[in-house]
């Protein structure tokens, strides 16, 4: 939560001996977050008060107001164009040759024809606020003619502090200051304890009562009674609006001041618009309808705590008043609360009416169960200060007994063994008192007595915190901590197992990098339509509350934004991509978290080579696709791999170019030409050939072990065959008879001419092989790989009614 | 006949391959294998010679006009390519054919380096589920239900129990669950926040999160650890600032910040004229987490760290923009 802290103001509690610079620095390093420094207002050279003595219509603009402002004993005509200008009022007025903040110069002009002296400036034009809706009103007794900066003070350094949700303390100008005296050791000024109750008993104006102790520890209740409800005096509507807060009325002011200045947030109601004159602190009933000071009507439950009067809610605990029971300009006696709510409760509230507010915020952060008095008494001086009337004598408190502070033991060799210094009892003993704990050796340790606004400290290790953020962490000395040694069999074997995962993630992407494919990563979010269209029976794991319905499931697959990231470059012209993603897909399970496979998706559209001045382009091909494919999986170290014609249906891939990767008879993954359907889904003209492989088979069986086996000792026959074949024999058919008729012996072989034409018989193919046969252990002759040869070619001429092509 | 059928074959290769240009080749054709071609002669004489001998000579005549014939093409092919000039000069200022240049994405390649790094150091690598319990990513992270630090994950869920983890954190409890001290591991992974893409968010980044739990762990070793990280990473000047910061599973927590890799800590725009980078949070590990997974906080200590890896590589790789990494525009990624 950030808080605004104009530095004027802050003053007030603590003496800041350093520049704003270095302010800001050391709250840094001890643990305050400043997130900006600005300054509000400015020197106001050239401004002075004007009591605006006439308002005309200018004579050729309807919106425009012709005004005469009596600007100490000399009268300017002043065009104003805000709505709000009217005759009686004292306004700041930035006389011809004055610089506004924002570094426009005021000058003599001519609007529409009439002269204008001056300009009559509003709230955001003197660089106070953001309000521009109309010109500024000051106080109705001040001198025309006096100098702006007299009235609003001078320019203002406004700290922005993003306090942690750990720090409730911090979230107060005394609370700031409590923290600068910590650094300084300077002396903290408290606000005033004491008020004058110069009015009747409170009991006898105002009761309460708490039917929910829990959420509600501690309730505190004051009444003033004859305020006059008015517009707050300068010096309290220029700090709060320095601080972020925009002036509503006196009372209300206060109220926010307080909790500004001291952390605790308050609420004033019209104690005559409270049925009874009472206070009930309560659950919310099932379906209870309240309105909010914002004007909303809600329908609450009974998570909410409520506070209502005798018959009635009146606030929401902790989050916001009612509009029933406001301040208005009639109200005469007010009674003022300051709660102290439990903090879970409060965020419950919050969350159940969606709606978080300066209150809120504190509370759920926790709050210093013993502010309330204080910071009571503090806004009832205040109230009679700016709004006149008599503050009631004494106060109501109702509140479940608070148990003593918390004392906690603080080891020395603690501190010292957590943090990794050298400090000793007392330097501890008097970073802690400065940050006001009670402290007091106990052996050679300490107990220190955590304050009431300190909640957060409750443990040891929260005072070796204090500790270390006080001492500074600049001051503690690097060490390098030496690699633990675990030599037991199951620390090796957990190692290898992640070792080999990692190790196969990287050689999944350095080999196809080496192909000279290029990694793209994608994020895992997209519409559930796109898992449909690539992977229509298997459900989307879906987000509860997506940023929109593009990012609403998790992908099942990764071809959907693989294509997206070809669309994507296609539009710009990129016409040869070859790129290649490695991540996670999200598989819905019956119960629990969804499985997450690894999933390695290749794409490839345009060329097969990037373009030459010699030679025609080519494109990329189906074998193009599968010899990589087929590549990537023995470079990764899978033994039998080959390709298979897929004979179910997958969407993504057109049904007549799909092949499934088989690496020891295991399915890897499918490779082809993405489908019609699916291209025009994305837009894309061109052809696209797409791979998707499943990483568990990849990583479960790759290995980069090499093993070199020594160089041939006999020579190799080398044989051709050439055979014609009726079309529906595959390559793999001829390869398993050839295999499996000439055994060991068999080297290698390799199909080097396909040819279909005039010269062979219709519906065939003729193939031609080469193969290769050598022995380990002898010299083979010619005869025997004949009758190998023939072996072979009996077989398929039996089996598939092949013929020797002369 | 063999002896001159041979002979000739040698003398038209020859001759071939000093050939200029096509015009060349084509005389020379006509001059071997035309009407009156010198081998053409001896393939008629082929006739006159001994009925045993025919099929050897024929054959031999025959195999020297096929070699002859592929010469002339081999040689017709080259000149025309226009690879070598006429003369059989190359130019060597032709553009060459470029092997495809591939390349892993700079989320990959700081991934690698980062893991690097700390391999080196004795950290084991683990990952977890992305789409994970509440429990791990924040109840025993200490941060139960109705924490205001909540508020500062904004969360993607998927049911009441299950969120998309808002940082790597949650498997160091898994970690601890499965293993006893000596834990040393770090965490590269994927991580979700339900925000609205703007300049400089983006609702899914990369983290590394690293822990370290053993007997007389101590925020010292912490910031060794972290500024040797920084100056292997960034090189050896870099330093690194602890500031104290909060987080429920981290007590102390710090905000850790390297100096400036840009400018060396003199202040620049990219690190907004402070000297300083803000690199991410750490701290000695919450008892209370310990509690969730019975370590005995008396006995051990630890420290963890995050780090988001998006920004890592943007200031080591130059990038400027979160939004570069999965955009995926391959005029950047490509043959990098």
């Amino acid at each position: 939560m950030v808080i605004k802290v104009p530095l004027s103001w802050l003053q007030a509690y603590c003496d800041v001996p350093w520049s704003v610079e270095e302010l800001v620095d050391r709250l840094v390093l001890s643990g305050l977050e400043v997130d900006g420094v600005d300054t509000v207002g400015s020197d106001f050279e050239g401004f002075v008060v004007g009591h605006v003595d006439r308002v005309e219509r200018h004579p050729n603009a309807d919106r425009l107001s012709l005004c005469t402002v009596d600007v100490g004993g000399e009268s300017l005509q002043v065009i104003c164009g805000a709505p709000n200008v009217a005759a009686g009022q004292k306004v700041p007025v930035a006389r011809v040759g004055a610089s506004l903040p924002g570094g426009m110069e005021i000058r003599k002009a001519k609007i529409r024809g009439v002269e204008s002296f001056g300009m009559i400036c509003s709230e955001a034009e003197l660089n106070l606020s953001d309000d521009h809706e109309g010109i500024m009103v000051l106080e109705a007794g001040i001198e025309p003619g006096r100098p702006l900066q007299d009235v609003l003070g001078g320019p203002e350094t406004v700290l922005s502090i993003d306090v942690g949700t750990n720090r409730p303390d911090c979230l107060s100008l005394v609370g700031v200051a409590r923290e600068i005296t910590a650094l300084s050791g300077g002396e903290l000024r408290l606000p005033s304890g004491v008020v004058d109750e110069t009015g009747p008993p409170v009991d006898t104006l105002a009761s309460v009562r708490v039917d929910a102790p829990d959420d509600c520890p501690r309730f505190v209740g004051r009444v003033i009674t004859g305020v006059r409800i008015g517009p707050s005096p300068d010096w309290l509507k220029s700090r709060i609006e320095a601080a972020g807060i925009r002036s509503i009325s006196n009372v209300v002011d206060v109220t926010n001041y307080v909790m500004l200045e001291m952390g605790q947030p308050l609420h004033a109601y019209d104690l005559d618009r409270l049925a009874g004159q009472g206070i009930v602190v309560r659950r919310a009933r099932e379906e209870e309808a309240f309105t909010t000071l914002d004007g909303v009507e809600r329908t609450l439950d009974g998570e909410v705590l409520m506070i209502a009067d005798h018959e009635t809610g009146i606030g929401v605990g902790g989050v916001m008043g009612g509009l029933d029971t406001e301040i208005t300009p009639e109200t005469d006696r007010v009674f003022l609360e300051g709660a102290c709510f439990d903090a879970v409760r409060v965020r419950r509230s919050s969350k159940a009416l969606q709606l978080q507010t300066d209150a809120s915020r504190r509370f759920e952060r926790g709050m210093d169960p013993e502010l309330q008095g204080e910071a009571v008494v503090r806004a009832a001086g205040l109230i009679a200060e700016v709004a006149g009337g008599v503050v009631a004598e004494g106060m109501i408190d109702v509140r479940t007994p608070a148990g003593p502070d918390p004392v906690i033991r603080l080891r020395v060799s603690r501190v010292n063994g957590l943090l990794g210094t050298g400090l000793d009892r007392d330097e501890i003993a008097a970073l802690l008192h400065r940050l006001r704990f009670g402290v007091r050796p106990e052996g050679a340790d300490l107990e220190v007595v955590v304050p009431s606004f300190r909640r957060d400290v409750f443990r040891e290790v929260d005072l070796i915190e204090e500790v270390a953020r006080l001492y500074g962490y600049d001051k503690i000395e690097p060490a390098a901590s030496a690699p633990p040694r675990d030599d037991s069999a199951g620390a090796r074997e957990r190692e290898e197992d992640r070792r080999g995962k990692q190790d196969d993630q990287r050689r999944v992407r350095d080999a196809m990098a080496g192909f000279g494919f290029t990694e793209v990563v994608t994020h895992s979010l997209l519409h559930p339509d796109l898992n449909r269209l690539i992977d229509p029976s298997r459900p989307s794991v879906m987000i509860d509350n997506p940023l929109s319905p593009e990012l609403s499931a998790m992908r099942t697959s990764l071809a959907a934004s693989v294509l997206g990231v070809v669309r994507w470059n296609a539009n710009r012209k990129v016409r040869d991509i070859r790129i290649f993603e490695a991540g996670r897909v999200f598989r819905a399970k019956e119960e629990g978290l969804p499985d997450e496979p690894e999933q390695l998706c290749i794409a490839v559209t345009g060329q097969r080579h990037s373009p030459h001045w010699d030679g025609p382009p080519e494109a990329f091909d189906f074998f193009d696709l599968k010899g990589l494919a087929e590549a990537l999986l023995g470079r990764l170290g899978l033994d039998r791999v080959e390709t298979v014609p897929y004979d179910k249906v997958d969407p993504l891939f057109d049904a007549d170019r799909t092949g499934e990767l088989l690496a020891d008879g295991v399915r890897a993954g499918r490779f082809g030409a993405v489908s019609h359907r699916v291209l025009d889904r994305y837009e894309i003209r061109e052809p696209v050939w797409m791979g998707v492989i499943d990483c568990g088979v990849l990583f479960g069986q790759a290995s980069d072990r090499r093993t070199y086996r020594a160089p041939p000792k006999y020579p190799a026959v080398e044989r051709d065959l050439a055979i014609v074949v009726p079309e529906e024999v595959t390559h793999r058919d001829i390869l398993n008879e050839i295999r499996a008729c000439s055994g060991d012996l068999l080297e290698s072989v390799e199909l080097f001419d396909v040819y279909r034409g005039t010269q062979i018989a219709a519906r065939s193919k003729s193939m031609a092989y080469a193969m290769r046969f050598r022995s380990e252990e002898r010299t083979l002759t010619d005869a025997e790989v004949t009758r190998l040869q023939d072996k072979v070619l009996r077989r398929l001429v039996s089996r598939y009614r092949a013929e020797l092509r002369s | 006949m063999v002896q001159e059928a041979e002979a000739i074959e040698a003398r038209a290769l020859e001759e071939i391959a000093r050939a200029a240009d096509p015009s060349d080749l084509e005389d020379i054709r006509i001059r071997y294998m035309g009407k009156n071609g010198d081998l053409t002669r001896v393939l008629r004489s082929v006739g006159k010679a001994d009925p045993k001998d025919r099929p050897r000579i024929g054959q031999r005549v025959n195999q020297a006009k096929k070699t002859i014939g592929e010469a002339l093409e081999a040689r017709r092919a080259a000149c025309e390519a226009g690879g070598e000039s006429a003369a059989g000069a190359l130019d060597v200022t032709l553009p060459g054919r470029p092997p495809p240049l591939g390349s892993k994405h700079p989320l990959t390649l700081i991934r690698e380096e980062v893991t690097e790094i700390f391999r080196d150091m004795g950290f084991s690598v683990v990952d977890g589920p992305e789409v994970e319990w509440d429990y791990y990513n924040f109840e025993a992270l200490n941060i139960p239900r109705d924490h205001p630090a909540r508020d500062t994950q904004d969360t993607f869920y998927l049911g009441s129990d299950i969120v998309l983890r808002t940082h790597t954190s949650p498997v160091q409890v898994r970690v601890m669950e499965q293993q006893k001290p000596p834990v040393r591991v770090i965490v590269p992974g994927r991580t979700y926040r339900h925000e609205n893409p703007d300049a400089t968010h983006a609702f899914t980044f990369h983290q590394c999160e690293g822990l370290y739990v053993d007997k007389g762990v101590t925020m010292a070793q912490l910031k060794g650890d972290m500024t040797y990280f920084a100056q292997r990473l960034f090189g050896g000047k870099v330093k690194v600032r602890f500031l104290p910061d909060f987080f429920p599973f981290t007590e102390p927590s710090v905000q850790y910040d390297f100096s400036c890799v840009a400018c060396g800590g003199v202040g620049c725009r990219i690190c907004k004229y402070s000297g300083w980078l803000e690199i991410s949070g750490a701290g000695m590990v919450d008892p209370a987490v310990f509690g969730f997974v019975d370590y005995d906080p008396e006995v051990y200590t630890g420290y963890a760290f995050g780090m988001g890896l998006d920004r890592l590589a943007m200031f080591k790789y130059g990038i400027d923009s979160i939004h570069m990494f999965l955009e995926n525009d391959l005029r950047q990624l490509e043959g990098n």
